[in-house]
């Protein structure tokens, strides 16, 4: 899937860890670890506005398109 | 819920050892009792009766009991043909049950045993009119020429296990579909 998490890189921008950001949207660490990881099928649009509001961020500034490479 | 199919499935499951273990042990008693077996109620029952869904052997071919060594051990080894199926399939059906003991039930592995059974039941059932072909032969080799039988037919307990097998190969599609729907949803953030 060419959907990227730009979440590490966010998290870093607004000095917060994955703990307190976890803590603040209501999920737990293993369920961001999966976002983080990029292993996640789906993200909720709850999940997404908690995420934007805590890091004052767009989705966009989380999220990204990236073709996949032919093979 | 789960709590209660767990329950459930242990039951099960022990049935299905239990059956696994005493199919072969039944069949192979059959034969080595000579093809008769005493009843409780002092009657008694005979190979073709307990196999009559799938033998059409009447009454002035019908071989005479005891049967001889070498017929018990024919007939043994054609009764593999529709045993093996069967226990692959009480086997399958025992793992099945294990998972959902152990609170495993939409995942690739439950997936994979109920279409394992469900394609071994279908094999067992294409199988079946080449058992009962063997076993009238087995049954009747001894008897005087022309009076040795091969039958073949389809009897609507074929039709009946072909449909329970068609209806377990769909059911593990569905699951299929429920695992895919647990995976995305244990994804979903």
């Amino acid at each position: 899937m060419g959907i990227i998490i730009d979440l590490d890189v966010m998290l870093a921008k607004k000095k917060t860890s994955s703990k307190e950001l976890a803590a603040a949207v209501g999920i737990t660490p293993q369920n961001l670890s999966i976002l983080k990881t990029g292993k996640a099928k789906a993200i909720r649009f709850t999940t997404l506005d908690a995420i934007c509001r805590t890091l004052d961020c767009q989705p966009g500034d989380i999220l990204r398109y990236e073709a996949d490479e032919p093979e | 819920m789960e709590q209660r199919i767990q329950r459930f499935a242990r039951v099960f499951r022990a049935i299905f050892v239990a059956a696994f273990v005493l199919s072969p042990v039944i069949v192979a008693t059959l034969w080595f009792s000579g093809g008769e077996v005493l009843l409780g109620d002092g009657g008694s029952t005979t190979i073709i009766g307990l196999v009559r869904d799938n033998v059409s052997l009447d009454a002035a071919h019908a071989p005479a009991f005891p049967l001889p060594w070498s017929q018990r051990w024919l007939g043994l080894a054609v009764s593999l043909i529709p045993l093996g199926p069967t226990m692959l399939c009480l086997w399958w059906l025992a793992r099945l049950f294990g998972l959902f003991t152990a609170g495993e039930i939409f995942t690739g592995n439950t997936v994979k045993y109920i279409r394992r059974t469900g394609w071994t039941m279908l094999a067992g059932v294409i199988l079946m009119p080449i058992h009962e072909a063997l076993l009238t032969l087995v049954l009747t080799i001894h008897n005087p020429p022309g009076e040795r039988l091969i039958t073949i037919s389809l009897e609507s307990g074929d039709a009946r296990d072909l449909l329970v097998a068609g209806i377990i190969i769909l059911v593990s599609w569905i699951m299929d579909e429920g695992r895919k729907l647990r995976e995305t949803d244990e994804l979903t953030v």
